[in-house]
């Protein structure tokens, strides 16, 4: 089994913290790869690593057959992020943001034009490409933000939280567009709280929480491990250790009125 | 290479025109607001290529003047000052412009395949584009053409090749500072301590400089003995390098450095050497040092310094004379004044100001000469300086809380009680920073008498009862995007705001100061202080009640937009 992302005890410290600790990611080229975990638990810092964004304390880390330490750029060619704030430029129109990004990834012009054409038709951008990205709502600056991870064409697509302010309609496109990118040999890695939508796209799992993996491969076999049955959010509250015995019962919120 | 050069500099291009032509969903005010903010960009624009030709013409003639070894002509001098002033200006220029310390969306940028040291020299030549280093180009250009003209082709060689590496040398500073800006102010905890120390540095450097007058007057005559008694002919073997009044403090200063390879090399070969090599060395460290800098900046994300917010224990306890609401809004913005850095600078610099000046006057035993004594003068300045000090958060006070203007459109609280709670808090912080200085200053100046020690603190109060609904109307009017954190432009309030809120507090501060002047030293009735004074409250009181319902028309007028600049749109 080739894969797209291979980590070695990763692990990312903040002072005392070990924000991500000793991560052994294995994500098959190909699949569609849901990361879990609760708020807080190492999600983003381990996706920031992968990215480029932050520089692993310890650790390491493979990225389509790259070392992304010793070779960032080749790996950066090959690789569309949504990072989790975005990253966008605020004083440039979504037109003008996928302009820069093909310029820089070295598209021709026709290229650059078309392929934004159709990426702000998907996202129903098309009427609002020449507002400034500041004037956006959330959900328009996602869309961006998605826009510009797809506009080079990418082996590898990093997505955080990509569906949080998403209209149904193009969350519904956006789906569609993924499946058939990983059907056509592409491969996801999608963090996402919405475990529904991570039910249905994913066929791989990983569950991340504390920082440390606490559980990762098919969907299926998690299932089977888990007794073969329950849904993924059963499947993730057992395996974080939710509980919700011994909580507040709320009762001037909950009682009757 | 190129590809990327003319991405970066077409990304620069377009962000530039984006802020000046587009307005996206403001309103006409809003859209008056911002081009008004817009017009000194564009007046240094219109002022740099004049600035630009009359610095190419003063280095053609310093070239001449210094090919005739003559350093200290106009032209020469001219050219020398302006360069210390710009390089000192692009080290600077993190402080003194917003445009130079914008966060310059790191993670996209680390996240296009652009190897590191490419990224590092594209950011480096976007300072370029700074109208304060641009406009070094042009005399660098002509110096040399100045020396061939004065006949020292030899000369004008070497000028071209030390313009080169100034100019290599004054982009790698600028962006070294910028970084080194971002990397300190990244850390909030970090960026409040150094946000406060550069507060605080002019007025420790200036009262060190205080102690040492007497020993730079001694210094200074030495110097013009010195070079009174220099032989004739020492400008041209470069002595004049050493010995000028502009130098002499500092020669190893790059553009000193710069002048001091115009001398003839084959008259005065060492200093041009060694000025040439240490420009040349100079500007190696600051590349070397610039990109260290720069991959820390990379490589580290952002901390927030967490930290505990010591909780306020009454802060459910309704503030005198305002409702539950707004005594809530009140506090907030109390809360906004303590805990963030310009709130905190402005409210510690008048203490720090007023115990500045007036310490030396009491300690030397002296007295003003303002006709009135100087516990009363000093303990009015002291309220006074308060009251300026917030003027940049109170003539912003709608945008500058960010989202907390947001929760408090979104709950149940009138406009009116937004617009008095906020008026009320910052009056309030202003008046309590006013307080403790004009009690320590009562302190010190114990012989101020009581009919003239109950004036300085009423006359503040009766200022900010008039001026603050004031300036609540021209916050709703000219909101500004600011960065609380900053000590520098950017957390200033709109430029309109400032003028006219400045001139609304000095009509506010002018009946007052009068009299105190009237009662004191002109009718020599100090009693009479007391009573005018108040007289002169009750009327500000009425201005302020005058003033608040159309302060509450505008904020209701302009919710939409101001809710949308307070979210940083």
């Amino acid at each position: 089994m080739t894969l797209a992302i291979e980590t070695t005890g990763l692990t990312r410290a903040f002072g005392d913290l070990k924000a991500v600790n000793g991560v052994d990611l294995a994500v098959p080229a190909g699949s569609f790869y849901g990361f879990l975990g609760p708020n807080g638990a190492g999600k983003s810092t381990t996706i920031k690593c992968l990215t480029g964004l932050l520089a692993p304390t310890s650790g390491r880390m493979r990225i389509l057959g790259l070392d992304p330490l010793a070779d960032p750029v080749a790996v950066k060619r090959q690789v569309g992020v949504v990072p989790e704030d975005l990253a966008l430029f605020d004083r440039l129109t979504a037109g003008e943001t996928l302009r820069f990004i093909g310029q820089v990834h070295g598209l021709d012009r026709a290229t650059i034009e078309s392929r934004s054409a159709q990426l702000l038709q998907l996202m129903d951008l098309t009427g609002a490409k020449d507002n400034l990205v500041a004037d956006y709502s959330h959900g328009m600056r996602k869309k961006v933000a998605l826009a510009v991870a797809m506009l080079p064409a990418p082996r590898l697509l990093f997505l955080d939280e990509p569906f949080e302010g998403i209209d149904a309609v193009a969350s519904r496109q956006i789906k569609d567009l993924l499946a058939s990118f990983v059907r056509a040999g592409g491969t996801i890695f999608l963090t996402s709280h919405i475990l529904e939508i991570v039910e249905r796209l994913s066929n791989h799992i990983g569950v991340i929480a504390k920082g440390r993996l606490v559980a990762q491969g098919p969907l299926d076999e998690l299932r089977t491990g888990a007794g073969g049955q329950g849904t993924l959010e059963e499947i993730f509250i057992r395996l974080v250790g939710g509980d919700t015995s011994g909580r507040a019962e709320l009762d001037w919120l909950v009682g009757e009125r | 290479m190129f590809r990327y050069f003319r991405a970066f500099a077409w990304l620069r291009w377009r962000v530039l025109m984006n802020a000046l032509e587009r307005g996206g969903r403001r309103d006409t005010i809003e859209r008056l607001s911002r081009a008004t903010e817009q017009l000194a960009p564009i007046l240094l624009g219109l002022l740099l290529v004049p600035g630009a030709l009359a610095l190419a013409v003063v280095g053609l003639f310093a070239g001449r003047s210094m090919a005739s070894g003559d350093f200290t002509a106009w032209a020469p001098f001219a050219l020398r000052f302006t360069l210390a002033v710009l390089f000192a200006t692009a080290v600077l220029s993190p402080l003194l412009f917003p445009a130079a310390r914008q966060p310059r969306n790191l993670a996209r940028l680390m996240l296009l395949p652009i190897p590191t040291r490419v990224l590092f020299a594209m950011e480096t030549a976007s300072c370029l584009a700074d109208p304060w280093i641009a406009i070094v180009l042009p005399p660098l250009v002509t110096v040399p053409v100045g020396l061939a003209w004065g006949g020292r082709p030899l000369a004008a060689l070497v000028a071209v090749a030390s313009g080169a590496v100034l100019f290599l040398l004054l982009v790698g500073i600028a962006f070294l500072a910028t970084s080194l800006f971002q990397l300190v102010m990244r850390d909030r905890r970090r960026s409040e301590l150094v946000a406060v120390i550069l507060v605080f540095l002019p007025l420790i450097f200036v009262a060190l400089q205080q102690t040492r007058v007497e020993e730079r007057r001694e210094a200074r005559r030495r110097a013009a003995e010195a070079a009174a008694e220099a032989p004739a002919g020492a400008s041209a073997r470069g002595q004049w390098w050493f010995e000028s009044p502009l130098t002499s403090p500092a020669p190893y200063f790059p553009t000193e450095m710069y002048a001091a390879t115009q001398l003839d090399p084959r008259a005065a070969p060492r200093p041009v050497i060694a000025a040439l090599a240490g420009l040349a060395a100079l500007a190696l460290v600051v590349q070397g040092v610039s990109w260290w800098v720069y991959r820390r900046l990379l490589a580290g994300p952002a901390t927030t310094g967490g930290r505990a917010a010591r909780d306020a224990g009454r802060a459910w306890t309704r503030l005198p004379g305002l409702s539950p609401a707004a005594s809530a809004v009140a506090r907030a913005e109390i809360r906004l004044m303590t805990r963030a850095p310009r709130g905190r600078i402005a409210l510690v610099t008048p203490l720090a100001v007023t115990a500045f000046l007036s310490v030396p006057v009491f300690l030397r035993g002296e007295t003003l000469s303002l006709g009135v004594p100087s516990g009363a003068a000093f303990a009015f300045f002291a309220g006074a300086f308060a009251l300026i000090a917030i003027g940049p958060i109170a003539l912003n006070q709608f945008a500058a809380d960010g989202a907390g203007l947001s929760l408090q459109l979104l709950a149940p609280v009138e406009d009116r009680e937004i617009v008095a709670g906020k008026a009320y808090g910052l009056a309030a912080a202003a008046l309590a920073a006013g307080a403790i200085g004009q009690a320590g200053i009562f302190a010190l100046f114990r012989d101020t008498p009581l009919a003239l020690a109950l004036v300085p603190p009423l006359a503040v109060l009766a200022s900010a009862l008039a001026v603050s609904p004031a300036w609540a109307l021209l916050s709703a009017v000219f909101p500004r995007v600011v960065n609380l954190n900053s000590i520098g432009r950017d957390g200033n309030p709109h430029g309109m705001a400032s003028l006219l809120g400045g001139l609304a507090l000095v009509a506010s501060l002018v009946p007052p100061a009068v009299i105190g002047l009237l009662a004191w030293r002109w009718m020599e009735r100090p009693a009479l202080a007391l009573p005018l004074t108040l007289a002169w409250a009750a009327v500000a009181w009425l201005v302020g009640r005058l003033l608040l319902p159309p302060a509450v028309r505008t904020f209701r007028a302009r919710r939409e937009n101001l809710a949308l600049v307070a979210a940083g749109r």
